[in-house]
């Protein structure tokens, strides 16, 4: 089976810079009060995924193995 | 010489993303990061959470020593590039290291103006840049009400010179930590460089509301060592002759690439290194993106030098990318929103005034919140012209960033409801996107 994340979004990190939003559009959106939700967990690649949860200034995307529930980041 | 396959100088959230981009699309190439720093990537975002007590020393950073040898990036620390010979493929080091380079990508990021006052050179005056400007405002706070012992030092009045993000920032960080802050500005008003006087009032009304005082049309003359400790500041003395006491000062007057060492080598510059779409330069196979990158901006039609995180990483990204022979358009609308009590200030997409033809306002100050709207005409091939919306400041009205922005990123005519634009009541969600 292909890899899949489960996807959080810590809101008391997130501030809203958006580089997830701009990286992996199908993933994540901006709400009403500028923090990052999550809109699909299997929209966008997993490397877009990966790539937009690693380019958070705050680290407040994370990132478990779907299948394990294991933390793969931050 | 050293001989790489992509040479990146820049250890930002631009080049280190960049790097992994291309890691992940060429798995056997040589892959270097040149960095000024002497640090592996951490997060400026965070500074002013770290100052704040919120973030750890260890969230600040992003990115450990493993992760670069896992991914086989070639982090050279604390070097700075001196020389670009583009001819030649090389770039030259001032510790005398020449680096041959496949491709180059010129990730140079930006640094904050420095006041060049009399006596900035003492302590306690931060730029909230680097991990050491947060340490010494850490450690210039140790002494203040919060953490105040009986007779022990104690930090009080911070002054920050300068509207803007960072002043924002430091406003904001002072004021979280008890200290009795002012905000002086050269301008005629606050903010007076990017804001209308409106908007400015909106945000200066919420600065004051909570208990800063915002001073404007003072410029710094000098900075004085106070009596107590004499290496550290202890006023600020204005050109018009105004004194403010002060334990800690935070400067926030601008960001500035340092592209000097790029004179002679032929590069294109103009204000940052100009690119297109693809953000490759003038020069073959050395390209440039974020802070630095005056880029063509597919969706406004012109040259734009945006300095956010976003835009920096997104950039990262496409020019990965197309470095590795993968030609990608870099399009994006930037947008920025700093959050500061409970309020917001946006930049969104260009914000530049010369480079509209109308700009529109909505709300009032009386509200709470404005917006001002950015127009642009363009030529259409169905009906003559169009009218787009290219950017918008947005002053405490968080709500319209997303329609804005999907406005600005549709290339929506607006030709038909501008008019209605500045109306606060017309819902910009009703804007047609086709």
């Amino acid at each position: 089976m292909a890899k899949k994340y489960r996807i959080k979004v810590d809101r008391d990190l997130c501030i809203g810079a958006a580089s997830c939003v701009a990286l992996a559009a199908k993933t994540f959106q901006l709400d009403s009060e500028n923090k990052a939700i999550v809109l699909s967990e299997d929209a966008d690649t997993v490397e877009a995924i990966r790539l937009a949860a690693e380019s958070c200034p705050t680290k407040a995307i994370i990132l478990e193995d779907a299948e394990t529930g294991k933390q793969e980041y931050p | 010489m050293k001989s790489v396959d992509f040479l990146i100088v820049g250890g930002g959230v631009t080049g280190t993303t960049a790097a992994q981009t291309i890691r992940g699309l060429r798995p056997d190439s040589s892959v270097v990061i040149l960095s000024d720093e002497p640090y592996e990537l951490y997060s400026r975002i965070l500074l002013t959470s770290y100052i704040r007590g919120e973030a750890t020393q260890e969230q600040v950073f992003l990115k450990r020593n493993e992760w670069y040898q896992e991914n086989r990036i070639d982090l050279v620390k604390g070097v700075s590039a001196q020389k670009l010979d583009a001819n030649a493929h090389t770039v030259e080091c001032a510790n005398g290291d020449v680096y041959q380079y496949k491709k180059l990508l010129l990730a140079l990021g930006a640094r904050p103006i420095k006041l060049n006052v009399p006596g900035s050179e003492l302590g306690n005056i931060s730029y909230m840049w680097t991990i050491e400007d947060a340490e010494e405002v850490i450690n210039a706070l140790k002494g203040t009400n919060e953490s105040r012992r009986p007779g022990g030092p104690l930090t009080r009045r911070g002054v920050v010179i300068g509207g803007g993000f960072i002043g924002l920032e430091f406003a904001h960080a002072f004021k979280v930590k008890g200290i009795e802050t002012t905000i002086l500005d050269g301008s005629e008003y606050y903010w007076g460089n990017r804001l209308d006087k409106q908007s400015s009032q909106v945000i200066q009304n919420i600065l004051e509301k909570n208990g800063i005082s915002v001073i404007a049309g003072e410029m710094v003359e000098k900075f004085v060592g106070s009596r107590e400790n004499p290496q550290n500041v202890g006023k600020v003395i204005t050109k018009s002759g105004k004194e403010f006491g002060c334990d800690l000062v935070g400067v926030g007057v601008g960001i500035k690439s340092d592209l000097g060492w790029l004179e002679g080598s032929g590069i294109k510059i103009d204000q940052g290194i100009v690119t297109n779409e693809y953000l490759e330069t003038n020069l073959g196979d050395v390209y440039a993106a974020g802070d630095c990158a005056n880029y063509y901006d597919v969706i406004v039609e012109g040259q734009h030098l945006v300095g956010t995180w976003a835009n920096a990483a997104t950039q990262a990204v496409a020019v990965g990318k197309t470095m590795t022979g993968v030609k990608t358009v870099f399009e994006a609308v930037c947008a920025y929103t700093a959050r500061f009590f409970e309020s917001t200030c946006s930049f969104v997409g260009m914000t530049e005034a010369d480079f509209a033809d109308e700009v529109v306002t909505r709300g009032t100050v009386a509200e709470g919140k404005i917006s001002r709207i950015f127009l642009k005409n363009y030529p259409s091939t169905s009906s003559g012209s169009m009218t787009r919306i290219v950017g918008a400041i947005i002053a405490n009205n968080f709500g319209e960033v997303a329609p804005i922005t999907d406005a600005i990123k549709n290339k929506v005519d607006v030709s038909q409801n501008r008019d209605k634009l500045a109306d606060a009541n017309f819902d910009l969600h009703s804007l047609p996107i086709s």
